[in-house]
Formats: C-alpha cells, sequence, structure tokens
C-alpha cells in the first residue's frame, strides 16, 4: 500500500488557492508580499469593513476609548471599553483581533523588508523604506494604546518562533525610531522624498513620546505641511474599504461624540461653531444600532468606503514642531504655526488663537488643535496619555470620567491603556502587563 | 449457509442463502437454493461429478454444484443402488437424464423450479442415457401434493401422502408487525407447526398459507432480531395479526461493516441499531437527525435552531479533539457521504443546513451505530468520533408480485414556546426609568409597561406553518432481480415567512444475482431539496432577536420589523446523488469477496437578497449574495473474506480489504452591493466580490481482521487497519490501527450455571484505536491572499498569514484508543433484555489548534498534536413486557447514557484556549466549558428593594461554569398496544448534567428590556443576575442549569382490520396520528435548553433565538 500511495500518486492532491512561502521569491512573488503588507497594515490602521460588523482597527477602537466616539452597538466588550473598562485579563475577541492584526501588519512589513533585502530586489531600497516606516508605525500604535510590557516575538522565513519579552512603553518607542531611521536612510538612497517625509513624520510621533520634543522637531522639520501619506481604500472588498466609515456611516455602532465623559473635546459643537475640521451630520432616524443609546451622529471625514485615510502628514509636522516650541518656551514659534495651521482652513470661524494664554491653556489649547486636526486618525489615545504622562494632569481630568451613558455601567472606568490580549499567555515569556498606568 | 440433514419424506429448499435458517419441524431435509437464472434453469451447467452415491445424495450434490433447485422427495427416491455420473460438462437437465435413468419420476419445470414427480399412467417411464425425462404437456397437475407457497421465496414444500392422510384443509392469512412500532415486518417466517406449511410475509406483512388442515393450529412466526411467537389459530382465519417484540440483544442480528456481514453475537463491541423502517412510519420525525434523536443511546443530537432548517452537532460518546470537529462518519450503503453540518456559503442566522438530513427516513432500512474506536477501527484515520451505517432498502425480501407502499402525511406546525415579555420602566412623563436609575435616585418610576412582541396576536411574526408528505414505493421481484423503488415529496411550510422545505427524494436499487456464484446489488438515491432560509434569530437580522431585545410597545422592535426581515430572500437548492455499486462473488465456499464503489454527489446552490432600499447602512443600496458548492465523494472499497472451519468446535474467518477515499470540494461563492433596484443578481450590482477555494482529501487504507470462533459460542477477533493520507503528504509514515474484541455466549457453555429466570447471557469487551485526521492544508505554511489598494491606489493582491497558516511538518493524526467491556441478558424468557456498557476512550496526540501568540505576527494558530482527552462512561439499555395479556401489551425500552469527558493535558506551556469570549479548553475540564466571571453573592444593603451594581458580588476573574455537553443523557419509551388493533407509543428524553449561556437574557438586561432592569418585585436573585450582566460586566449568572425531560414524540397507531383492507383490495393499512415536541421540563429559565445558536463544534449559547416547535402529524400508510 505504501509503494500504491507513494508511487502512484493516488495520494497527490491539487492546492489551487494558497500561496507557499516559496512561490513568493520571484519579483512578482515579492510585489504580492509587498501588497499584503500594506494590506495588513490598512486593516490594523483603519480596521475591516466586514458587512455585518466592522473589525477596528487603530482608529476605531482608540477612538472608541478616548472621547471621539462612543458606542451605538450593543457588543458588551466594546461598551466596556468605550466606558474605560477593559477585561484586565485581556479576554475578547474584538481587542484581541485588534492586538493580532497590528503584530501582523507588524511582522509583513519586517518581513517583507528582509525578504526584498534577501532577494536584492532592484527596488530594495524603496519598498525597504516603506516597510520599515509601516513597522515603525505599528510599534508607536502598540507604545501608544497598550499598557507598558507589549512583547515582540519573531518569525523567521523557515518558521522558527523567537518569544519576545516583554518591552516597555519606551522600548517600543526606541525600536520603532530605529525602524524610521532606517526607513528614512533606505528612501534617501532611493531618492523617495515622499518615504523619507513618512519615516520623518513617524519618527516625529515617536519622539513626541518619548518626551525627546527637540528632537521630534528636528525629525520633521524637513517635512512639507502639505505632505499626506494616505491609506488607500476602493470597494473592491470589505478589507479594502473604509471601516471608520463603514462603522459609523453604515452600521451604526459606532457614532461621533461630543463632550464625552466631561473631559471630552466637543467635537460636534466645534463644527456646529464653524469649525470644519469634524464635520458631522445625525442619522436619518437618529437611532443607532441598539437603538437606544443614540443619537447617532454620522461623522464626514471619510465620506464613502473609499476615502483615503491620512497615516502622516505634514499638519502633524507642525503640530509636533509647536509643541515642542511650547516645551521650549518658544510661545511665538507656537503662536505662529498654530495660526498658520488654522489659516489654511480659511474660516472666520477658526481664527488666530490667543497670545495671553497661560501655559497650562496653552497645553490645553494644544492638544484641543491636535484633536481636530488629528481627529478620527488614531491619534487621540497617544496624545491623552502623553498628557498624563508628559504634562502631569490627572487621568480623570483627561479621559472621559463620570456618568456613563449607557445602562451597562453607572460611571466610566479607570482604564488609559488597553491590557495586552489574553492569546498572548502563550508566549512563554509573558506573564501579563509591567504596568497599566499611562 | 449450506446445511444438510437426512429427514424422513419431505424435501425443503430455502432461499436465504447466507443467514441461518430455521428448521421447520422434523420431516424436513434442507438443500441449498438458489434462484434459477433466466435462462432454462435445466440448461445450466451442471458441474457435477460423483461416484457411487445414493441418488438422494447425487440430486443434492446436483443442486449444490448447479444451483438448480430441485424439488423432491426422498421416500419417493427408489430405494437402494448408487449412481456416479461425471457430469461436469453436461446441462442439468442432461445430468438428470442419467441419474433418473430407470427410475419412475420425471421432471418438471415451472417458474423456475425443477421437480421431480412420480411418473403417472400417462407418462412414460425415463429411460436410460442422457435423454431428459419430460414433464406431460400441457401442466403439471399430476405433481400433487407438492405446495408452492405464495411467497415465492424458494420455500418449497412436499408433504408425503403417507404421512399425512387425506383431509380437509383451509387457507389462513394475517400480518405480523412490529410490537413497538406496530408496522408491517418484511421477510418474517411463518410456519403450521407439524404441517412443514408456510409462508413469508410480504412488504407489507401479510402472509397466506393454503391448504392447511381444518380445526386449530399451531402458527410459529420468526423473524432475526425478533423473539419467536407460537400462536394458537384456527384454519380458515384470514385476519391474524401477531406482534413480534424486539429482541434487545439481537444476538442473530446481522450488521453490515468495513469487514462485512457479522452477527451482532459475534462483535465484541456494543452496536446501537435503529430501524429506521418501522420507526419511520409511526414517527413524527421530520428529518433524519429528529429520527435518531433518543433512539440510539450514547447519541448525542443538538439543533441550532427551531425553524425548518437548522444545523446539527452530532456527538458518540463525548468530544475527542479540542479542535477538530468531532462529527461521527456516516456512510450509506457502504459509501462515506458528506455530513456537513453547517453548510451555506454565508451566515444566516441559525439556519445552517445539515447534509445529514438530506437522506430521507422513508428510505432507510437501519441505522447503525459504531461508538468509537473500539468499534470503528476498520474505518480508519477518520473514525474515532463513530461510524454512522445506513442501510437502505433493498427490496431483497420481497415476493414475486410487485407491492405498492403508499403514505400520505399531512400535519400542523406550530410554535409552542414562552417567550419573555419586554420590560420598560417610565417616569411620569414617559421617559425611560431603569431600577439602576431609581436606586441612584436620578428618575422616579411611575409605571412598569410591558409588551410581548412575539406572543401578543397583535404583532407576533409566528404563523401556523403546516407539512405534507407524500410518498411510494414498489418492491418485488422480476426474475432474479429484487428491486425497489421509492419517491416522496416533502412541502413544508414553516412557523415563519420563507421558512420552509420542499425536497424530492428518488431511490431505486436492485439486487440481482448474474449466476450463482454472484450477486450485485445496486442502490441509487437522488435528492432534491429547496429550503427558504428565514432570518429566524440569533443575530441582529432575526426575527426573534428583534423581538426580545426590543421595547415595551407594539412597534418597539428592536432594529428590524418582521415585514422587513420577510423582504430577506434566502435559499438553498441542492441536487444530490448517493449512488453505489456492491458485487458479493463466493467462488468457492470459503472465500466471498466484496467489491464497493460509489460516490457522493452534492450540488449545492446558496443565494440571498437583501432588496435595495429596506434595510439601512451599508445594505441599503441592496445586497445580493450566491454561492456555488460542489462535493463529489469517492469510496472504493475491497474485501475478501475467507471462513472455514478448523475442526469440529473452532472456525475461522479471515477479512483482508483496501479501501480508497477521495473527498473533493469546489466552491464560488459572490457578494454583490448597490444593486439596481428590483434586481436580484449579481448582473445588477454595482460592487462584486468573489472567491473560490477548494479542497481535497485522499485516503488510501488496509486493513485485516482474524476473527476465530470456538463452538458458535466465543469469538475471538483481532485487527489492524492503515492509512496514509494526502493531509501529510507522500513522505508521511503509515498509520496503523490496531484493534482486539471478544464475545462470548456464556449462557450457552455447558459449565455455565442454571439461573432461574436468567434466559441468556452474554460477554463482551473490546479494544480498538481509530484516528481523526487534521484539514487538509493544516501541515503546512501558507498564505492567504486578499485584494489590497496600495498607497499608490493601484488594485494588487497581497499574500498574508491571515487566512494563512504557519504550518507544522510533525503533524500527524489523533489516535483515540477506547476500550469498552459489557453483557447482553435476557430474563424471564426474553420478557426482560438487559445491556450495559462501559467504555473509556482516551484520546493522545489530540490536534489542538494552539493559539500562537499574537506577538508572532503569524496565524493566529498553529496546528499541534499536543492534548490528551478522556472520555469514559457507561451505557445501558433495558427492554421490558411489563404485563401482557390477551388484548394489552404493557412494554417499555430505556437507554441512559453518562459521559465523562476531562481534557487531561494541553501541551507544556499552553495557555487554555479561548472559544469566543466565554468558554475555554482549559486542563484538567471538560472541552469548551463555560468560564466566566460569576455573581458570588448580593445584599440590598439600604433595603429599597432594588439591587445596585455596588449590592452584587461578583468573581474578579473568570470561573468554572459547567460543561456544554449534557453527560447523562436518557430515553425513555413506553408502548401500549390494546386490542391488538392501537398501540400507543412515546418517546421521552431526558438530559441534565450540562449548562447553559442564556445571553439572550443577559442581553435584554444589557440593553435595559429585561424585568430584572425595571420590575421592583423582580426577586433579588434575579435582579443580580441581571445588574451584574448589565452594570459589572459579568455574565456567568445567566450561566444555568441545563437540564431538562422532553415528551419528544407521542403516537397512536390504529391498525385497519384484515376484512376492511381486504374489501379495500388492500393488503394493508395503519393510520397514525403523531405528535412532537409536546412538553419540556426543565429549571432552565431561557425558552428552550435543547437549543444552541453557535456552532457546530464547542460555541454553545442561547441567543435570541427560537425555541423548537410543535409539529403534528396524521399519517396514513397504505399497502397494495
Amino acid at each position: 500500500m505504501v509503494a500504491l500511495a507513494a508511487c502512484g500518486g493516488v495520494l497527490d492532491v491539487e492546492t489551487p488557492d494558497i500561496a507557499r512561502p516559496e512561490q513568493l521569491t520571484s519579483p512578482a512573488g515579492l510585489a504580492a508580499l509587498r501588497a499584503g503588507a500594506y494590506g495588513d497594515f490598512s486593516k490594523a490602521f483603519g480596521g475591516d469593513a466586514t458587512p455585518s460588523d466592522a473589525q477596528e482597527g487603530q482608529i476605531l477602537a482608540t477612538g472608541l476609548f478616548t472621547d471621539e466616539f462612543k458606542k451605538t452597538g450593543t457588543d458588551p466588550q466594546r461598551i466596556a471599553y468605550d466606558a474605560r473598562r477593559t477585561d484586565p485579563a485581556g479576554v475578547g475577541a474584538k481587542l484581541s483581533t485588534f492586538f493580532a492584526n497590528l503584530q501582523r501588519a507588524r511582522h509583513s512589513a519586517e518581513a517583507t523588508a528582509e525578504a526584498y533585502t534577501a532577494a536584492e530586489a532592484t527596488n530594495a531600497n524603496e519598498v525597504v523604506s516603506e516597510m520599515m516606516s509601516l513597522a515603525g508605525f505599528v510599534y508607536v500604535f502598540l507604545a501608544e494604546d497598550y499598557c507598558s510590557g507589549v512583547p515582540v516575538s519573531t518569525l523567521t522565513a523557515a518558521g522558527d518562533i523567537t518569544y519576545g519579552e516583554p518591552l516597555t512603553t519606551q522600548a517600543l518607542l526606541e525600536r520603532a525610531v530605529e525602524r524610521f531611521d532606517v526607513a528614512i536612510t533606505q528612501a534617501q538612497t532611493a531618492a523617495k522624498p515622499n518615504l523619507e517625509q513618512l519615516a520623518r513624520v513617524g519618527k516625529g510621533r515617536a519622539l513626541l513620546s518619548l518626551a525627546r520634543f527637540a528632537d521630534a522637531a528636528a525629525a520633521v522639520a524637513p517635512v512639507p505641511t502639505t505632505f499626506r501619506y494616505e491609506i488607500r481604500h476602493a470597494t473592491t472588498s470589505p478589507v479594502t474599504q473604509n471601516a471608520v466609515f463603514h462603522a459609523i456611516n453604515q452600521l451604526e455602532r459606532w457614532s461621533v461624540a461630543n463632550r464625552k465623559g466631561i473631559n471630552g473635546v466637543a467635537y460636534m459643537d466645534a463644527f456646529t461653531g464653524g469649525d470644519p475640521r469634524t464635520p458631522w451630520v445625525i442619522a436619518p432616524d437618529g437611532l443607532g444600532f441598539d437603538r437606544t443609546a443614540g443619537p447617532q451622529y454620522y461623522q464626514l471625514r471619510y465620506t464613502s468606503l473609499t476615502a483615503a485615510i491620512p497615516l502622516a502628514t505634514g499638519t502633524e509636522a507642525r503640530l509636533i514642531e509647536a509643541e515642542a516650541a511650547l516645551r521650549a518656551g518658544n510661545v511665538g514659534t507656537f503662536t505662529s504655526i498654530h495660526n498658520q495651521l488654522r489659516a489654511t482652513l480659511n474660516t472666520a470661524s477658526v481664527g488666530p488663537i490667543s497670545a495671553t494664554m497661560t501655559e497650562a491653556e496653552r497645553v490645553n489649547l494644544h492638544f484641543r488643535e491636535r484633536a481636530l486636526w488629528l481627529y478620527a486618525t488614531g491619534h487621540r489615545l497617544g496624545d491623552l496619555r502623553r498628557l498624563v504622562r508628559q504634562y502631569g494632569r490627572a487621568e480623570n481630568t483627561v479621559f472621559p470620567t463620570g456618568n456613563y451613558y449607557r445602562p451597562q455601567y453607572p460611571t466610566f472606568g479607570t482604564d488609559v491603556n488597553f491590557p495586552v490580549p489574553f492569546a498572548e499567555t502563550n508566549n512563554p515569556n509573558f506573564t501579563g502587563c509591567l504596568d497599566r498606568a499611562a | 449457509m449450506m446445511l444438510h440433514g437426512s429427514f424422513r419424506h419431505t424435501v425443503l429448499i430455502t432461499a436465504l442463502a447466507g443467514l441461518p435458517v430455521t428448521m421447520f419441524g422434523q420431516s424436513a431435509q434442507i438443500v441449498r437454493w438458489a434462484d434459477a437464472r433466466a435462462d432454462h434453469p435445466l440448461s445450466r451447467q451442471a458441474r457435477l461429478r460423483i461416484e457411487n452415491v445414493t441418488l438422494g445424495v447425487a440430486l443434492v450434490r446436483l443442486t449444490e454444484s448447479s444451483g438448480v433447485a430441485l424439488a423432491f422427495s426422498p421416500s419417493q427416491l427408489p430405494a437402494g443402488g448408487l449412481v456416479s455420473c461425471r457430469c461436469a460438462s453436461l446441462t442439468v437437465g442432461e445430468a438428470l437424464g442419467v441419474l433418473l435413468a430407470g427410475t419412475s419420476l420425471y421432471v418438471r419445470e415451472s417458474d423456475g423450479r425443477v421437480m421431480l414427480t412420480p411418473a403417472t399412467a400417462t407418462q412414460p417411464t425415463s429411460s436410460a442415457g442422457p435423454s431428459l425425462p419430460l414433464a406431460r404437456p400441457g401442466g403439471g397437475d399430476a405433481i400433487g401434493p407438492f405446495v408452492l407457497l405464495p411467497t415465492d421465496t424458494a420455500l418449497a414444500l412436499r408433504r408425503t401422502v403417507d404421512d399425512q392422510p387425506a383431509r380437509s384443509f383451509a387457507t389462513i392469512a394475517g400480518v405480523i408487525v412490529d410490537s413497538v412500532a406496530n408496522n408491517p415486518i418484511a421477510g418474517a417466517q411463518v410456519i403450521v407447526e407439524t404441517t412443514a406449511r408456510g409462508a413469508i410475509t410480504d412488504a407489507s406483512g401479510r402472509f397466506r398459507i393454503d391448504d392447511v388442515p381444518a380445526g386449530e393450529l399451531s402458527l410459529r412466526v420468526t423473524m432475526l432480531g425478533y423473539r419467536p411467537v407460537v400462536r394458537r389459530v384456527t384454519a380458515g382465519t384470514m385476519d391474524i395479526r401477531v406482534a413480534l417484540e424486539r429482541l434487545a440483544v439481537g444476538l442473530e442480528g446481522v450488521v453490515v461493516t468495513a469487514s462485512g456481514t457479522q452477527r451482532i453475537r459475534e462483535v465484541g463491541s456494543d452496536i446501537a441499531r435503529v430501524r429506521a423502517d418501522s420507526v419511520a412510519e409511526t414517527s413524527p420525525a421530520t428529518n433524519l437527525s429528529e429520527l435518531l434523536t433518543s433512539r440510539a443511546s450514547g447519541v448525542y443530537i443538538k439543533t441550532a435552531s427551531g425553524s425548518s432548517v437548522g444545523g446539527t452537532r452530532i456527538r458518540i460518546r463525548g468530544s475527542s479533539s479540542p479542535s477538530l470537529a468531532n462529527e461521527p462518519l456516516v456512510y450509506v450503503d457502504g459509501v462515506r457521504i458528506n455530513t456537513d453540518p453547517t453548510s451555506l456559503s454565508f451566515a444566516n442566522n441559525q439556519q445552517v443546513p445539515s447534509r445529514f438530513n438530506d437522506i430521507n427516513p422513508d428510505e432507510i432500512e437501519s441505522v447503525d451505530v459504531l461508538k468509537g474506536p473500539s468499534a470503528s477501527t476498520m474505518y480508519g484515520t477518520e473514525a474515532a468520533n463513530g461510524v454512522i451505517l445506513i442501510t437502505t432498502k433493498s427490496g431483497s425480501a420481497a415476493s414475486r408480485r410487485a407491492e405498492w407502499r403508499v403514505w400520505a402525511e399531512g400535519g400542523q406546525i406550530t410554535e409552542p414556546n414562552d417567550y419573555p415579555a419586554n420590560y420598560g420602566g417610565v417616569t411620569a412623563t414617559g421617559t425611560p426609568c431603569l431600577l439602576s436609575s431609581v436606586a441612584a435616585g436620578t428618575c422616579t418610576q411611575a409605571s412598569l409597561r410591558t409588551f410581548n412582541l412575539l406572543m401578543n396576536d397583535s404583532t407576533t411574526p409566528f404563523k401556523t406553518g403546516s407539512r405534507t408528505v407524500g410518498g411510494a414505493s414498489l418492491t418485488g421481484k422480476a426474475g432474479d432481480i429484487n428491486y425497489f423503488f421509492s419517491a416522496e415529496r416533502e412541502d413544508e411550510a414553516g412557523v415563519y415567512e420563507r421558512d420552509g422545505i420542499e425536497k424530492t427524494n428518488v431511490r431505486a436499487n436492485f439486487g440481482v444475482r448474474p449466476t450463482e456464484k454472484a450477486q450485485v446489488q445496486v442502490s441509487a438515491g437522488y435528492v432534491r431539496s429547496d429550503l427558504g432560509l428565514f432570518a429566524d434569530g440569533g443575530t441582529g437580522i432575526g426575527v426573534v432577536t428583534n423581538a426580545m431585545a426590543g421595547g415595551a410597545c407594539e412597534t418597539c422592535w428592536f432594529q428590524f420589523s418582521p415585514q422587513q426581515l420577510a423582504r430577506i430572500d434566502a435559499t438553498q437548492h441542492v441536487d444530490r446523488f448517493i449512488g453505489s455499486s456492491t458485487v458479493n462473488v463466493s467462488t468457492v465456499e470459503w472465500l466471498d469477496l466484496r467489491g464497493i464503489v460509489g460516490l457522493d454527489v452534492v450540488s449545492r446552490q446558496d443565494s440571498r437578497l437583501f432588496p435595495v432600499g429596506v434595510f439601512p447602512g451599508a445594505r441599503a443600496g441592496g445586497e445580493r449574495n450566491v454561492g456555488e458548492n460542489t462535493s463529489l465523494r469517492t469510496t472504493a472499497d475491497l474485501l475478501a473474506r475467507l471462513a472455514f472451519p478448523i475442526n469440529a468446535t473452532v472456525s475461522s474467518r479471515t477479512s483482508l480489504g483496501v479501501q480508497y477515499l477521495a473527498d473533493r470540494t469546489r466552491a464560488l461563492t459572490a457578494n454583490g452591493t448597490s444593486l439596481v433596484p428590483g434586481t436580484n443578481s449579481l448582473g445588477a450590482a454595482g460592487l462584486i466580490a468573489t472567491r473560490e477555494g477548494s479542497s481535497d482529501v485522499k485516503t488510501l487504507g488496509a486493513y485485516a481482521e482474524q476473527q476465530v470462533s470456538f463452538q458458535d459460542r466465543l469469538f475471538v477477533t483481532a485487527g489492524v487497519r492503515t492509512d496514509r493520507n494526502s493531509s501529510f503528504g507522500r513522505e508521511s509514515k503509515t498509520v496503523v490501527y490496531p484493534k482486539l474484541g471478544a464475545s462470548w455466549v456464556l449462557s450457552e457453555e455447558p459449565f455455565f450455571p442454571s439461573i432461574p429466570s436468567l434466559s441468556s447471557f452474554r460477554a463482551r469487551v473490546a479494544w480498538g484505536q481509530s484516528g481523526s485526521q487534521p484539514g487538509p492544508l493544516n501541515a503546512i505554511t501558507y498564505f492567504g491572499s486578499f485584494p489590497v489598494v496600495t498607497p499608490e491606489g493601484t488594485n494588487q493582491v497581497g499574500v498574508t498569514f491571515d487566512g494563512g497558516n504557519l504550518g507544522n511538518p510533525q503533524l500527524k493524526p489523533e489516535r483515540s484508543t477506547e476500550i469498552e467491556a459489557g453483557f447482553d441478558a435476557t430474563f424471564f424468557g426474553d420478557r426482560l433484555e438487559l445491556g450495559v456498557t462501559y467504555y473509556a476512550k482516551r484520546t493522545q496526540d489530540a490536534l489542538v489548534l494552539r493559539q500562537i501568540a499574537p506577538s508572532v505576527g503569524a496565524s493566529a494558530g498553529r496546528w499541534e498534536n499536543l492534548s490528551e482527552v478522556r472520555n469514559t462512561g457507561w451505557e445501558g439499555s433495558v427492554n421490558v413486557v411489563l404485563y401482557r395479556a390477551d388484548n394489552v401489551q404493557l412494554g417499555l425500552a430505556a437507554s441512559g447514557t453518562y459521559n465523562e469527558n476531562e481534557l487531561e493535558r494541553l501541551g507544556e506551556g499552553v495557555a487554555p484556549i479561548t472559544l469566543g469570549t466565554n468558554q475555554r479548553h482549559t486542563r484538567g475540564y471538560p472541552l469548551g466549558g463555560y468560564w466566566m466571571r460569576n455573581v458570588t453573592g448580593f445584599a440590598d444593603a439600604n433595603g429599597d428593594g432594588i439591587l445596585a451594581a455596588t449590592e452584587v458580588q461578583v468573581t474578579d476573574t473568570a470561573v468554572y461554569l459547567g460543561e456544554v455537553t449534557p453527560p447523562f443523557m436518557a430515553s425513555i419509551q413506553p408502548s401500549l398496544e390494546l386490542f391488538r388493533r392501537l398501540r400507543l407509543g412515546a418517546v421521552i428524553g431526558l438530559s441534565y448534567g450540562n449548562e447553559l449561556y442564556n445571553f439572550g437574557e443577559g442581553f435584554r438586561c444589557n440593553g435595559g428590556g429585561a424585568r430584572g432592569r425595571n420590575d421592583i418585585t423582580t426577586p433579588l436573585a434575579e435582579q443580580a443576575k441581571c445588574v451584574a450582566h448589565a452594570l459589572r460586566g459579568v455574565p456567568g449568572g445567566f450561566v444555568q442549569n441545563a437540564g431538562f425531560t422532553k415528551l419528544r414524540e407521542a403516537s397512536a397507531t390504529i391498525t385497519v382490520p384484515g376484512s376492511w383492507v381486504s374489501r379495500a383490495r388492500m393488503r394493508a393499512a395503519s393510520i397514525t396520528i403523531a405528535g412532537q415536541n409536546l412538553g419540556t421540563w426543565t429549571g432552565y429559565d431561557g425558552v428552550d435548553p435543547d437549543i444552541s445558536s453557535r456552532g457546530s463544534n464547542f460555541e454553545t449559547v442561547d441567543f435570541l433565538q427560537p425555541g423548537p416547535r410543535r409539529v403534528w402529524v396524521l399519517r396514513a400508510n397504505l399497502g397494495f
């Protein structure tokens, strides 16, 4: 029988649907790897527009946890983290998937960079630059979103796993900076200024979180204000669609928030007052998915399933510079940068900022400006944590607090970040968060 | 089987070759019968070579060598003298000419039979030489007392003139029925004792015996698997009715397994058998799953919905694998079939059709369940979860007369469940005011509103459904061909709009003996079904969900009204063919060859439409889902069986076989959105996404089994199966599974003590191994592919581990080892039958989709042979006649099983595997158990009658709250027969020991519509659960004991008197009224504990889905 099976080929089968790693070393195969890394990052960043229920990415997850969005769906886990009440054990499919998507995006980008390098592809510098930037952004997200103690493991092309030790928030950010530095170098070699600027904004964001304000400003200095690096979308399939638009404007499971939990920014009021940066409109019937937690407000930042989402912009570069100036006591530069940015809105409703503010008021204004400029781009959680960590603000003065607006919980909880999901306990080096503080 | 005897005067020829033959009285000689071929039997090859034997022996040998039955009376053979015949090359006729030369016998052939009769005055005496002594032209009137039974089962009886002096004769007739199901029994032998006259019942269970002596007679009725009955009757009675009691032990019953036909007394393991042919006629079961529920001990069947089309989960002796499907294999007439429990291209609530239910119960003769590796070893790598063997009707027991059976069924389907009302506490101004807000002092409740959208006549979406079934079958023989044709049409409209089934089943089975040594059986079944897949519940687009999660007013549907949901047009169309050819060849007496080739082809089209403008959000522009799926399963099986006696007391049987299995699936799915209003086609979609998928699995196995029997009382069997499977590649090792078994009918041993009341006792023990294989791609590393938009805005295809797999080259099948031991006993002359089995099954190298730490950034898991799972348990069955009198018989059949399931090992460093949020595989606990934070206490500290969130104590971490599969299950089937005409029966199912998460009520707490959030009179314990779920995020309070006792079925069958039947020119008629799901007794708070709304493997939750429906049917069975 053995001979029959082996020689006769009676057990041979076809597997036309899958791609084996060894099939991906050709130029076309490398291109598929590269596209896959884009796709994995897009899913981790913008989410997945699954028809029945979106899977949150960086924008939806952090926006709901902070003051950008509120929950109008019924999923208990999402309601819990909307109320800043995450399960300390990290049990829960939604956030587990989000974390896995982030880590997969990181691995895909790093593995693709490695594959291009190993293959000595003609466009290796360009691709390595972009991939290292994408990986760097994931490290930033992990640092901004999660408790201190996120492991990063490695997987070789041969399938060997090396489990990582839990990394502190600072260590994650430093790794991000390392990736951005590589990306900058590679982009310069490839003469791709757009990719260099992407890396510079990412590096600036990481350095800002590391409280290296001057370094951050220096990193983003060459980035023009008009720069935009966007994650593109198309209607091709749920994974290529803009999941933020889908979750809020179609599924009605997320809603635009306004003054959420006392401390929340008045995003909607700002728009009503003439600020065009956070446009919204009420849903046709006014009700969200759960029919009770409404009203349902649609965001209009992204007006279709194909709308692109900016990952890094020149505006962010300027905001980094403004904050560095503020930290350096250079109020004039700080004010000037903000006014220049606000002037681009071309509306009288958003005029120049006051020059006579206290230090605290400038901090408040700066972070409000960041909240409005960077609304629904996945920056808010990092900013709130920085307010606590770098500016000494009390958590209950920056995060949503007080009475929760749904019957599930009487008040908002006290979480300031996400726990590492329970599934990570399959990493023998991981036992839990090192620190849940901001 | 060939039996020889030397009895006086009478020849009995029987067609029951291969089966044990009952001896009919003292005056019979039995020779082997083989049906004559279509050509003239006298023209067959004699193949006879004899030297100096008596004429009687010579004729017997001629019968054996030629296969042509010869009917003769030994008393009329000339005494003395020996004959010889080197007749190998002669025809039968020529050989007879040689043998009968000089005798006064002549030969007459009629309807395939050859009879030797004394010459009369008008007939010439045979002359010497090869010329044939011909019968008198024009007929055989002179054959005198030969009797040809009307059933034409080749039973020919000769009553000698000198033994039976002339007397007056009469005719008797009647019907033989099953004492439990009350349905006719075909193939039963009916003999008039002392006369050797008899008959075999036809497909309607009817018999007729002519020329019986007048006066009182003893009628002996025998049937395999039933207790023999002797009944005194009066000659001339034409409506005799004999009810046979099924033997629970059924030692003489046979099962057809991988290693061929075996008597149950030979098998060391317990095999559950369901006589579907009898059950289906009187049961209200609407599909095969329902038919088996509570009828086979150790078999657990869970349904996902109370609608017409709900998925099923079948478990036999517990779950063995943490990650693989734990479904048993299913074979139909020797061919493995597709039984995908969730066979749909898109998620459509709990309406996930099961391919298992494509099989029409009315076409099935029997269902045998091999419960575990100790019995299923010979089925190889995929049989660890047991094997269900389905045998369809063949017509093999039919008479030469074509017999029609017609059945018609009409029924009503209703929604019998109680659903909870929606609550809403409000202030004086009508704004919502929950108890938690009252406790917090933020509002004052002025009134409490309640409304039940499902139970209120003005809003209920339920309607009374209907069920009609009509079918007919034709059974009979034509020449050497036995046949069974069947066609059935089933139309069912469920309790929702668009919920229903239209199904047509057609079957044609043929059996033919092209030669005396060969038999060919062809089985072909076709089913075409159209299923209406309504949005029942369990998700946001379900009617029940939108009612129970809604508010306390008649328009307060949660999101969608029933009218909106009824606009979803979801259907499944299936064309399926299951066919097989089985060839049995016996070239020599000690060798049987069997070959089976068959296939199962399923062509499936799934479609769903969300019309334009009916649903908001992403579906506002309409959505069209289409799935085309084709699966082909091919089975080829070759078996050689050598059986011979070693000596007078020891026999040997060796089985050697090879089996090849190939499964191939191709699927194409497409989703279209932005439809043109009024259209229902991808062609009118603005956006289309398609996917293609395929799967191939091939298995090549060989098996050998050796059985040694001692005096037909002790049977010892050893076997081995080896497999290679495509899932592991060419380089993989061959897997070997051994087995051992013994069965000992101790009560037949001389040394067995005489125990009062004990009639028979058999001890059995079996040990065996079997396996479960991973999926076809689980061992290799690969990427999934998906569309991507690059930063440049171009569309490309990327590869990713999401949808891919991190392979494991060391992957191998799971190996399950099981030992079982038990006994079967009968007491009080078979009035009480008892069977007890203990089993212990251990699954090693159990496959785990080991979760990979997400920080690796690869696929979610990797298949590894890490764990070990234990299942141990007891099974028991009892069948007892509680009271028996002339016109009353009260019986009780019961079976029960208790199973303990434990994950004993999960692998070093492997964290408990989470299944969703609330279930886990944790070492030391049952697979898939509930793990949640739980409520530990509560106290209304301020005495306001309201539990605030702070007044409920909860655990900080998830704790174990129970298992999802019931460890204890039992079935009780009482029966009462009155006046031999009316039969009452019931099936009571019991299920205890498991828990069920009532997430539906928890969800209502979250949303504020549950009583516990609104009504201050709600008991504090209920408030505590509700408050903990809603305000503390602690769900454990709603994990509840799901034990229940359920009156699954009740039926009443009236058998129409024979005289009425005859007047209507029918053979038999009965009418049955039966109900299904007639009552449930449980402490569970949800709608019904017998329903799960999630998953086909472990995931189990009760989430706002419909409970089981109630079905009443009126069924008529007519025989012509």
